[in-house]
């Protein structure tokens, strides 16, 4: 029997997950709560999580002997992700490529990646003809807020301060709109519905990873934490009928560690040596900056704070300064500027930083 | 009922109630494939037992009251059948041969049964979902082995083997 034809497939799912999570070892006292919560519910809920418990704990005693091998089953799961797209007539020859790849490495995931990236943005044109259908999510994050949302699929969407985002699950594609921001997103994995992020003319697509996109002044930024993201320019938002591969549609694959922008013309340049570390600081609401300039690192400060900084003076805007702060914290970068002697500073009103040349700094 | 207040040892034993209850829960699966009225009867009855302990020593383990509760209702119902209680445990169930022990009893025959049903619902999953639970429950990694093994997030790992035991339990169950 098929998964979608189980009556209680709702409570039959989250019996499995409850189940899974049983089986990884004693659970926080936060879900021993939601677990009695979720049992109160109906008989039928206990009824499911014995079964999946039992389920469960039977299968330890399978397969005892070790003969199925798992690099064997790998190699198998690959062919299902590549027969999704059969109408692709490019992808015979790139798909060899991803093959040897995934032989030669064995890095599944990678593969998996590599291969959907190769793939045709069937979905697209779903989406483009009808952006805003039923059962879209969109939420807003103010100054200073950071929120947190768990998909249907499992896939988290974490959003940083000043943040507009438009979410759409169709049965071809998770479909998220960055409007303004930053989001790092953390992607279950889904071989038939890719994850995309839009993002202005940009799109980052990913099966199973975590990354990183933020819109800031017209550029787009992607970086990868984990797995592995395609990222594709070109789509013009005045004219949505472009097809993927026409000249001037480019595409750009990023590997974990790597981070590229996409212009306003669409140009999409890789970055040398990417900070990851710095980009995912935000999660724990730190600012990490290594010989940032003061009008970069200003900027980053005015995003999460109702006080502003503001950089007067020119000549000490180009200054660069390292160090790590707590996002919400201005006060401790000012009074660090103050301890530098190169900066004199005003407050006057209390949402306002001015910042100048210190008078008795010879350059 | 009473259960044992082992809150400090419970804390630094790796595995909780799931461990402890694994025999039990093997016989529950065996039960409930083979009978699913009564096995439903008798989760009602769980579910009516559970509903009337005291909220706080629930919250304390709840994995641990569910499955004994459980247990004792399963026994008390096969007791009031004249059968014995059902105790099997993985250990003869993975000692037997794959065709089978002349000598075995008619339990660890059904444990049998049921270990096949559970193996052929495994070959109708996907191989990548097959993967992840064969590392996870016949090599026991933990998830955070199986997230650097196969180079995605351990949450992942939690969404994979979801899906994964899902499609068993849907397989299994009729």
């Amino acid at each position: 029997m098929s998964i979608a034809k189980l009556r209680n497939k709702q409570i039959a799912e989250e019996a499995s997950a409850w189940a899974v999570k049983l089986d990884a070892g004693p659970l926080a006292i936060g879900d021993k709560k939601a677990l009695v919560l979720w049992l109160s519910q109906s008989a039928l809920h206990v009824d499911e999580l014995l079964l999946s418990a039992a389920i469960m704990t039977g299968l330890s005693a399978v397969d005892a002997q070790k003969k199925i091998s798992i690099d064997d089953l790998l190699k198998e799961a690959a062919p299902e992700i590549v027969t999704l797209f059969p109408n692709k007539p490019h992808a015979p020859s790139k798909k060899g490529q991803s093959y040897k790849y995934l032989v030669q490495s064995r890095k599944y995931m990678t593969a998996i990646a590599a291969v959907i990236m190769i793939s045709v943005l069937t979905g697209l044109y779903l989406f483009l003809a009808n952006p805003y259908a039923q059962g879209q999510i969109a939420f807003v994050t103010n100054t200073g807020e950071q929120r947190s949302i768990t998909l249907k699929d499992g896939s988290v969407v974490h959003a940083n301060t000043e943040t507009k985002i438009d979410i759409k699950y169709s049965e071809t594609e998770r479909t998220v709109k960055l409007l303004r921001g930053e989001a790092m997103f953390e992607v279950a994995h889904d071989a038939a519905r890719p994850f995309r992020v839009y993002s202005r003319a940009t799109i980052a697509q990913a099966v199973g990873t975590t990354f990183n996109v933020r819109q800031v002044d017209g550029v787009i930024k992607v970086a990868v934490l984990e797995g592995i993201v395609a990222v594709r320019s070109g789509h013009k938002p005045g004219n949505i009928n472009t097809a993927p591969d026409m000249p001037g549609y480019k595409k750009y694959l990023l590997k974990a560690g790597e981070q590229a922008s996409v212009t306003e013309n669409g140009d999409i340049i890789a970055n040398a040596n990417p900070n990851i570390k710095a980009v995912a600081s935000w999660r724990i609401r730190k600012l990490i900056f290594m010989s940032d300039t003061l009008a970069t690192i200003a900027a980053e400060f005015n995003r999460y704070n109702y006080e502003q900084i503001y950089v007067d003076d020119k000549t000490i805007a180009a200054l660069k300064f390292s160090g790590v702060f707590n996002a919400d914290d201005p006060h401790s970068f000012i009074k660090y500027l103050e301890s530098s002697n190169k900066i004199n500073i005003d407050r006057p009103r209390p949402s306002e930083f001015r910042l100048n040349a210190h008078v008795y700094t010879n350059n | 009922m009473t259960l044992k207040d082992n809150n400090k040892s419970e804390e630094g034993r790796r595995n909780n109630a799931f461990q402890r209850y694994a025999p039990k829960l093997l016989s529950f699966l065996i039960f409930r494939l083979k009978n699913k009225a009564d096995a439903q009867d008798l989760t009602q009855e769980t579910y009516v037992r559970l509903m009337h302990v005291k909220h706080n020593d629930v919250i304390r383990q709840p994995d641990a009251y569910l499955f004994k509760i459980a247990d004792n209702l399963a026994n008390e119902f096969l007791m009031k059948q004249n059968r014995n209680p059902m105790t099997t445990d993985l250990e003869t169930v993975m000692k037997m041969g794959k065709d089978g022990d002349q000598n075995a009893s008619v339990r660890a025959t059904e444990a049998h049964l049921a270990l096949q049903q559970l193996e052929q619902s495994l070959d109708k999953i996907s191989p990548l979902y097959k993967s992840v639970l064969l590392l996870r429950k016949r090599d026991g990694l933990s998830h955070k082995e199986i997230a650097k093994q196969l180079q995605i997030s351990p949450n992942t790992v939690h969404v994979y083997l979801t899906r994964a035991l899902l499609y068993c339990r849907a397989e299994l169950t009729e």
